[in-house]
């Protein structure tokens, strides 16, 4: 139902191009999961953002296509998109207790997206109160949405502000805005990262329970290898800006093939080993406005780096299995 | 969005609590104005110079006796303290005692002021709202662009500019030179208008006299904008302050990632978060508002209370300089109060 090929999106600066997201192939089936991993400022949530046609100010989208439910969006205008956004493709985000507005009551804000995009306008054809026949089935349906969610005693909780909530219960707000309009593709941008663990897992669970009642694609994104290998079918690695593997969550984690992914997973704390030695990897993501075309970005923290490195740009190959890799290794 | 759907038993809990706690807010506000009128009370009588002598101070061939009746007679000859105890019995009547100069109850001269100043100072407000606000907006969303510089640069201007500079300018340009508006006074003569309220604009739409509804807009509209730009100047840069603060936020993503229109993000999810900080600044504004109606009223001879207030201190006309000053400290603090009251509606975690 996704999928994107070669796309690219660059900052403007005027220390140079900033590659955020480069070249970047990805493609999800209809109620898969998809979990895009990697470091902070890899370019992860740059990527959503892109997919959603709201890439962030000063940035540009250079090249490639985003193609969804066979059309590409990058060709959409702008009124197109936005019938699009928040309908067929919805978004969840990072930090819930910033992302609702604070002035305007929670259950307002569910009802908002069903009314602009009119989804009960058909319950209420004709007549004289037309306009309150339809808040009134508006409002029904946002009680619905946030019994769904999980928000106890919604006929109350409608009318509360979003500092009347805790932070799961923002989340799960935010949650019941991108289910408003049964979305195809949830795009979800570190849902749990600012909240405590043991929500984490609640939230966790409601998205797979979308994921299961309503055969909702997801792409999830984190920086938590844990989450990703219990939540999702296929992972994506990403480095500054680049996918350097890709495949079944099965054969990324037990067999990674690419370096980077390798040296990620080493440097995950376990659980129930006794003095174990963690290893990071050496180095930091570089800078991504002085790195130079055709090169990989990883080669100065690689340990196993060689000359053939500098030379072609490599391409993501199948090693079998639909698990792809971009590396010299196995080029 | 058509307004929310309602939560009868809550809201109307909420409604009482509010109701109570807002004559709460009016009681507390006794003190204050009892206070200011002390202060200027005493303060008047420090100042030097003297109404008698003013009143005497021309004609030359006065006698001691005479001048002593006349202070007997204003209550001048006693003792400060004595003469603050009879005035606050009397104001706390309603009597705010008689003006030396116009021979008139300073009620009576403030009752013909208030609305004309009220009148001027609303307009210079709704001026500088209608303004500023589309400013700041578009200033924010068009950051650096040449819109947005010229008018920084020109609130700029309008915060540095004096009133009376400002005042005298626009009546060189509109009056004397293209002769499009008058120079003095709140409406012309013969235009037959009834007064209802003391309101110009709102008694003629009332009696429907459109005559005068022209003529007093016309008188109004140069005082106005010389009284709400500096207003205007400062409201468009917090307006724009506040907006680049807000459209960073994490709420103008999800709205957006919503499908919403970029002009309802802007006017309903950024501008109702950013009128939070510009309705504080607006409850400061109002001080300086009151003020510049001195200077204003002034230059354009506005029949108003600042004008009232001038003209009483320079003829130590003490009653009167009393009755306006006490006028003002009260539409200053219900100002302040309509502005706490606003906030509480603008931004839902505060209550009274």
């Amino acid at each position: 139902m996704l999928a994107i090929e070669q796309l690219t999106m660059i900052y403007e600066t005027k220390r140079g191009r900033v590659k955020a997201v480069n070249k970047v192939d990805l493609s999800l089936g209809t109620g898969e999961i998809l979990g895009l991993v990697g470091e902070s400022g890899c370019g992860k949530s740059a990527t959503l953002l892109t997919i959603l046609g709201l890439v962030p100010y000063p940035g540009k989208v250079t090249g490639g296509r985003i193609i969804f439910q066979g059309e590409d969006l990058l060709q959409k205008t702008p009124a197109e998109l936005r019938k699009i956004r928040g309908k067929e493709i919805a978004m969840i985000f990072q930090d819930p207790m910033t992302t609702l507005n604070p002035v305007f009551k929670v259950g307002e804000q569910i009802r908002e997206s069903l009314q602009i995009h009119g989804l009960m306008n058909e319950q209420a054809e004709g007549g004289w109160f037309k306009g309150r026949k339809r808040k009134e089935s508006e409002v029904d349906r946002v009680y619905q949405l946030m019994r769904e969610v999980g928000i106890p005693s919604p006929e109350k909780r409608y009318f509360e502000y979003p500092f009347q909530f805790s932070g799961g219960m923002q989340q799960r707000a935010i949650i019941a805005i991108a289910l408003a309009c049964s979305a195809q593709l949830l795009l979800a941008d570190e849902p749990t990262t600012a909240l405590d663990v043991t929500i984490q897992a609640q939230i966790l669970e409601l998205l797979a329970k979308i994921n299961r009642e309503r055969e909702t694609a997801m792409v999830l994104v984190t920086h938590n290898l844990a989450m990703a290998a219990e939540f999702c079918q296929r992972i994506a690695v990403m480095y500054a800006g680049e996918i350097v593997e890709q495949g079944p969550t099965d054969e990324v984690l037990e067999k990674p093939k690419h370096p980077y992914t390798q040296g990620l997973l080493r440097s995950i704390p376990r659980i129930g080993k006794v003095k174990q030695k963690l290893e990071p990897i050496p180095g930091t993501v570089p800078d991504l406005a002085s790195l130079e075309d055709g090169t990989c970005p990883f080669y100065p923290r690689c340990a196993q780096a060689q000359p053939a490195c500098l030379e072609d740009e490599c391409t993501l190959e199948d090693v079998g299995g639909g698990h792809w890799v971009k590396c010299a290794l196995y080029n | 969005m058509p307004c929310a759907a309602s939560n009868p038993t809550r809201t109307k809990g909420v409604r009482i609590l509010r109701t109570a706690k807002i004559i709460q807010r009016i009681l507390a506000t006794v003190p204050i104005v009892l206070g200011v009128v002390i202060l200027v009370f005493v303060f008047m009588r420090f100042i030097p110079g003297d109404p008698v002598d003013l009143m005497m101070g021309q004609s030359g061939n006065v006698s001691r006796q005479e001048i002593a009746d006349l202070r007997a007679q204003f209550n001048l000859d006693a003792p400060v303290y004595v003469q603050l105890y009879d005035y606050l019995g009397k104001a706390v009547q309603g009597n705010l005692g008689e003006s030396y100069m116009e021979k008139r109850p300073v009620i009576d001269l403030i009752g013909q002021a208030l609305p004309a100043t009220l009148e001027l100072s609303l307009m210079a407000i709704l001026f500088a709202l209608i303004v500023a606000i589309p400013i700041g907006v578009y200033s924010a969303v068009k950051q650096n662009s040449i819109l947005d510089r010229a008018s920084m640069g020109i609130s700029f201007l309008g915060v540095s500019m004096p009133g009376f500079w400002l005042g005298i300018l626009l009546m060189l340009i509109f009056s004397v030179k293209l002769g499009i508006a008058p120079t003095q006074g709140r409406i012309a003569y013969g235009t037959g208008l009834v007064k209802v309220t003391g309101f110009y604009v709102f008694d003629s739409i009332l009696t429907g006299n459109w005559a005068a509804l022209r003529s007093s807009l016309a008188h109004l509209i140069l005082p106005a904008i010389t009284l709400g730009s500096p207003t205007a100047a400062v409201v468009a840069r917090v307006v724009r302050s506040s907006m680049l603060e807000v459209m960073r936020q994490d709420y103008i993503v999800l709205a957006r990632a919503k499908g919403l229109r970029e002009f309802r993000v802007v006017v309903r999810h950024a501008l109702r978060n950013a009128l939070i900080p510009t309705v504080t600044v607006l409850g400061t504004e109002v001080g300086a508002l009151l003020g510049g109606n001195m200077i204003v009223e002034t230059v354009f001879g506005w029949p108003g209370l600042g004008r009232l207030a001038v003209t009483a201190i320079f003829n130590r006309d003490y009653p009167l300089v009393q009755g306006v000053v006490m006028f003002y400290a009260l539409v200053f603090v219900m100002a302040n109060l309509g502005v706490d009251i606003l906030y509480t509606y603008l931004n839902p975690k505060i209550s009274l």
